[in-house]
């Protein structure tokens, strides 16, 4: 089966390297707006 | 003419931070404002502060450098850990922040009852960020070299200078210094990309160039990228899965534990600022590291083959000798910001350790806040120039070396410090194993890696592994023994 290009890049290398790039990217802000948002919920500082 | 424009790149540089620096001085008047600001820095002093301490010249030589030689392979081999161990760094700043410290190994003191984790603590850290800082001595000597034409040895002076001064004045300093540093950074980095993509016709053909390459890395290395590789997420077995998931012991968690992100935490005015500058900083990183994949691939399809000695040269030596660029020494600025802006922040943790955590600590005697500080000058001066002494022969590949101190940290902070914040049953003879333990296992580890183990099957286990996982295995044990002991003593 021929290999798949995206902007001349394999798609391969988009599933294991840039999507994975991206969620490790977003997760550090995601989580502290999870923490916080449950921090004003309980009212706990 | 082009000369004339990097050394006017350069005074306009050292003017900025010389009276950047300055206010930082009049700011300091007790050891939490020269550590942590007076723990009044607001989310976009922490942003800053938090993001420039991040990006150093491990990231902006060596890693375009990585990317150079073994293509997006190099992305899970040190991004992946950054952006996780950051995640554990929101995580570790709702807890952490409940305890009234001013630094990492005090915490260990106060969680644990025990001056000796503080003091080891302090040890590790100055010697840890002594090795450290030789990267970013490295990084600045190299840059400077190109940017004045002048030796290497000579060069690294004015960051021994450039770091003294903008650490004398603490935390405030840093800070203030750090903001220019970080919008450099910012500047430098997404001007590369540019430049280099463009002279590349695009990104499509940035990658369809780049699949194609099956030259030497560098002239003479004999290393020869297979075609194909750099576009491989395991750059074709270069960089196996395995080594790849082991590095994390080193660069994600080395990070998680790291004492200069965990500082930023309590330099932050509140919680929920701490929490944030993480998620923030992090955001703006991403956009540096896609400018700096982008023109890390791009350098090797500029130029296959890089006539230097080692990796880490080679993104100075496209922007100086392959670009031909007026903004070129704005960019090669932009590196030295990199350098200055993390060495600086880890001199004054050198000083925290050396005079906080292990002189103060011990010393019964009362020594006034002023002569106090001044001592941490004084540590900071000689902690930089053993630093300086160290880098006059640095180790080859910065990222590879940062890597290994960031294992080490990894094996001694991490568990005592997450142990000690988010479980109950951990002890005091767990954290001391633990620390110990893995101090232990991943120096001796390293000699045995690098004597033994290189060009075996074995080396595709990264070192900071053993470590790592001697520290996590003697902490549970110890502290699971210890703790029912204690319970068995008071039930009887």
């Amino acid at each position: 089966m021929a290999e798949k290009f995206l902007f001349g890049l394999p798609v391969v290398t988009w599933l294991l390297v840039v999507a994975p790039f991206t969620v490790f990217w977003f997760l550090p802000l995601v989580l502290a707006k999870i923490i916080l948002n449950r921090q004003q919920g309980t009212g706990i500082d | 003419m082009i000369e004339l424009l990097y050394l006017a790149f350069f005074i306009l540089y050292t003017i900025t931070i010389l009276w950047f620096g300055k206010h930082g001085f009049d700011r300091v008047n007790s050891v939490r404002d020269f550590y942590l600001a007076g723990s009044t820095l607001g989310l976009v002093a922490s942003v800053c502060t938090f993001a420039a301490t991040w990006f150093s010249a491990a990231s902006m030589l060596g890693l375009p450098g990585s990317l150079y030689a073994y293509g997006y392979a190099a992305i899970p081999y040190s991004i992946f850990g950054w952006f996780i161990g950051a995640a554990f760094i929101v995580l570790m700043s709702v807890r952490l922040r409940k305890y009234d410290v001013v630094t990492i190994p005090e915490f260990f003191r106060v969680r644990y009852q025990s001056k000796l984790m503080q003091a080891m603590g302090g040890l590790v850290i100055v010697f840890g960020y002594i090795f450290y800082i030789i990267i970013q001595i490295r990084g600045f000597g190299i840059v400077m070299s190109s940017l004045l034409d002048i030796p290497y040895s000579f060069s690294i002076l004015f960051i021994y200078l450039f770091i003294l001064y903008t650490t004398f004045g603490g935390l405030h300093s840093v800070t203030r210094t750090d903001v220019v540093n970080l919008l450099l950074i910012f500047g430098g980095s997404l001007l590369s990309a540019y430049f280099i993509v463009q002279s590349a016709g695009g990104i499509t053909n940035l990658h369809l160039a780049a699949a194609e390459i099956n030259t030497e890395v560098l002239a003479g290395s004999g290393e020869i990228t297979p075609r194909g590789s750099l576009l491989h997420p395991f750059a074709m077995g270069l960089q196996p899965p395995l080594f790849l998931i082991t590095a994390f012991c080193g660069w994600g968690l080395g990070l998680a534990a790291n004492p200069q992100y965990a500082m930023r935490i309590l330099s932050a005015r509140d919680t929920r600022t701490a929490a944030l500058m993480v998620g923030i900083a992090v955001l703006l990183l991403g956009f540096i590291y896609i400018a700096i994949i982008l023109a890390g691939i791009g350098s090797r399809v500029m130029l296959p083959t890089a006539p230097v000695d080692s990796i880490d040269m080679v993104f100075p030596y496209i922007i100086d000798r392959v670009l031909h660029i007026k903004l070129g020494g704005l960019i090669l600025i932009s590196i030295i910001a990199a350098a200055l802006s993390t060495a600086n922040s880890q001199l004054l943790i050198i000083a925290s350790g050396l005079t906080y955590d292990i002189y103060k600590n011990y010393s019964n005697s009362y020594i006034s806040e002023e002569k106090f500080i001044n001592l941490n000058r004084v540590a900071i001066a000689a902690g930089g120039t053993i630093s300086l002494l160290l880098a006059v022969n640095p180790p080859q590949g910065l990222l590879v070396f940062g890597s290994n101190i960031w294992g080490i940290v990894a094996a001694t902070f991490l568990f005592p410090l997450y142990g000690g914040l988010f479980w109950r049953s951990a002890t005091r003879q767990g954290a001391i194993a633990s620390f110990l333990g893995g101090l232990i296992v991943s120096v001796g580890w390293l000699r045995i890696y690098y004597n033994y183990l290189v060009g075996t099957p074995a080396e595709i286990i990264h070192p900071a592994f053993p470590g790592v996982l001697v520290s996590f295995l003697l902490f549970i044990l110890i502290s699971k023994l210890t703790a029912q002991t204690k319970k068995q003593e008071t039930n009887t």
